[in-house]
């Protein structure tokens, strides 16, 4: 496909825009895909707002794919978004059901019991996580989120945080990393 | 590497971030992987690495999220204004085609009205004077041409040119006097070409709310009000905002908490999800809602969140003056209001529940949390005739 053509193609220069960090794509992908979403949400008893969550958690997810090139343009984004909010809402779904006290399946295995309580644990730990990575501050907080989450490499952040090399930038990685961990030990 | 206890691959920072983040290959992997199946220190070690990653994830996700609801919270706004404005400023179709209907209707009523009176006249012999006097207005002065029309609040003229010429134009005079009061400057411009109580002054206004839209009458009235509306601020919008930032204030610090306590660290986001776990689904009642208020008779519930004041949006951030102010997020949906608060020292999960909400006024909420009090003034726009059913 010629470059020419890809330009003309509105989920190309999305896609494009997003790896350039423009963050306004995000809003035309919110609104393009908005209706479609809310009538899925909705119709599997979903109320408005659950909509909207499941909507910016799909186009988050979208986000952090491109950035981390796991993103396959195999399909449109709307298939792909709309993918991802149906995994996202019928997980959600199956997680109520399993909180809610009058509503307990009594047909629920000991195996599903206890991956519910993993996945509460991860969470919290998750949790946790976020708040010692808060209380760590910049410019720690972005180096470790330029690492993890847009999974760059030492030469990339070097460049973006403005280290002199990829050794600065790795040691001090592991500073904040030693710094986080023992954050993490003092709150428990 | 699998069987020496002393040296194991998870030592290296790098190989573990690279493992946990599956930047592996599948083979290199699947061997590192067995070794973590003899070897239960690095298990532990892929955990708190995996740990790391996914806290880590979680926290920027959210950012993200946050900045794109404020982003689509901005456009929404921007978009109900202007698409306000293109009502009032886009071609108005309408108002051409009724003006340009009046002007028709001017010149045939004025070349009928001349052709009339003439050929009245001629065959009923009015007196001379009589003529004179209704068509004195207009022999005077051809600038003066609309005094010589009808006018509403003046009595019906007595003599029979009138008459006739009311029923044989009847349904027009009407229309050309609306038609009169939009081309005409003085009414345009707010000044009455027909005198108005205060009640019909009032009325004339709400008709000119943008509901009416193409109504040519309420066309000048109606551009004066958006051009006034543009003006206002988002406090003062004319619908309320969807979502929007606020600073709250301290009123008083009891204790300060300079460090998390565990219960606090473990209910700070924990908390935030069982509260948005906790959102009514098929339209089941939220039991543990934090506060119900009445807003113009309906139920609302006002959800409260909190989150540290460093995972504020820099454009935020950069606010923060002093430490007396508390960032806030207000989210106005359906039928909620979800207020975020951006803390320095995360308060318990219990803290935010409704026993500890003060409503001041009806604009205004006091927040009672362990080691202050924040108080919050929400727009009126939004909060509307608050009525507080909040119990301390």
């Amino acid at each position: 496909m010629s470059p020419s053509f890809f330009f003309l193609n509105e989920d190309a220069r999305i896609l494009d825009q997003i790896r350039n960090g423009e963050e306004e794509a995000l809003v035309r992908l919110y609104e393009t895909n908005e209706r479609q979403i809310q009538s899925f949400v909705m119709k599997n008893s979903g109320t408005q707002d659950d909509a909207k969550d499941m909507l910016q958690e799909a186009i988050v997810i979208l986000w952090e794919r491109v950035h981390t090139g796991r993103y396959e343009h195999t399909a449109k984004i709307s298939t792909f978004i709309f993918a991802t909010v149906r995994n996202l809402w019928l997980r959600r779904l199956a997680r109520t059901r399993r909180e809610s006290p009058l509503e307990i399946d009594n047909e629920t295995t000991p195996s599903e019991e206890s991956s519910a309580l993993d996945e509460m644990i991860e969470t919290e730990q998750a949790a946790a996580v976020v708040a010692a990575l808060n209380k760590l501050g910049d410019p720690c907080r972005r180096l470790l989120v330029l690492y993890y989450w847009e999974e760059l490499s030492m030469e990339q952040i070097a460049e973006q945080m403005g280290f002199a090399n990829s050794d600065t930038a790795k040691s001090k990685k592991y500073l904040c990393k030693k710094e986080l961990q023992r954050l993490l030990a003092h709150l428990g | 590497m699998a069987g020496d206890t002393n040296i194991h691959w998870t030592d290296d920072g790098e190989l573990l971030s690279k493992y946990v983040l599956r930047q592996i290959p599948a083979e290199e992997r699947a061997q590192l992987a067995a070794h973590l199946g003899v070897c239960e220190q690095c298990r532990a070690a892929v955990k708190r690495e995996s740990l790391i990653a996914a806290g880590t994830k979680l926290a920027a996700r959210e950012e993200l999220k946050d900045r794109l609801k404020s982003r689509l919270a901005y456009d929404d706004q921007r978009a109900a204004l202007s698409a306000t404005r293109t009502k009032g400023h886009g071609v108005p179709w309408a108002r051409i085609s009724g003006l340009a209907a009046a002007a028709v209707i001017v010149v045939v009523v004025g070349v009928y009205n001349n052709w009339f009176s003439t050929d009245h006249r001629r065959i009923h012999s009015i007196p001379e004077n009589v003529v004179q006097e209704q068509q004195q207005p207009k022999v005077e002065s051809a600038r003066k041409s609309q005094e010589a029309r009808p006018r509403e609040d003046e009595p019906l003229h007595e003599s029979l040119q009138e008459k006739d010429l009311a029923q044989s134009s009847a349904g027009t005079k009407g229309e050309s006097s609306e038609n009169e009061r939009a081309s005409n400057p003085d009414f345009r411009a707010g000044g009455k070409s027909k005198k108005q109580s205060p009640t019909e002054e009032l009325q004339t206004n709400i008709a000119a709310v943008p509901a009416t839209g193409a109504d040519v009458r309420a066309g000048a009235a109606e551009e004066m009000k958006l051009e006034s509306d543009m003006r206002l601020t988002d406090q003062a919008m004319i619908a309320p905002p969807q979502a929007f930032w606020i600073e709250g204030h301290i009123i008083a610090s009891a204790t300060t908490q300079d460090e998390y306590t565990n219960e606090q660290a473990a209910s700070s986001k924990v908390g935030q999800y069982s509260l948005l776990k906790q959102r009514p689904i098929e339209g089941k009642k939220d039991v543990k809602s934090l506060q119900l208020s009445e807003i113009d008779g309906t139920i609302t519930n006002i959800f409260l969140n909190q989150k540290p004041s460093s995972s504020l949006p820099p454009a935020r951030q950069a606010r923060r003056t002093h430490s007396g102010i508390v960032q806030t997020f207000v989210e106005n949906r359906a039928d909620s209001i979800h207020i975020t608060l951006y803390l320095d020292s995360i308060a318990s999960e219990t803290s935010l529940r409704s026993e500890n909400i003060e409503t001041i006024g009806s604009d205004s909420l006091v927040l009672h949390l362990p080691n202050q009090r924040v108080g919050l003034r929400l727009p009126s726009a939004l909060v509307g005739q608050v009525k507080s059913k909040t119990k301390r």
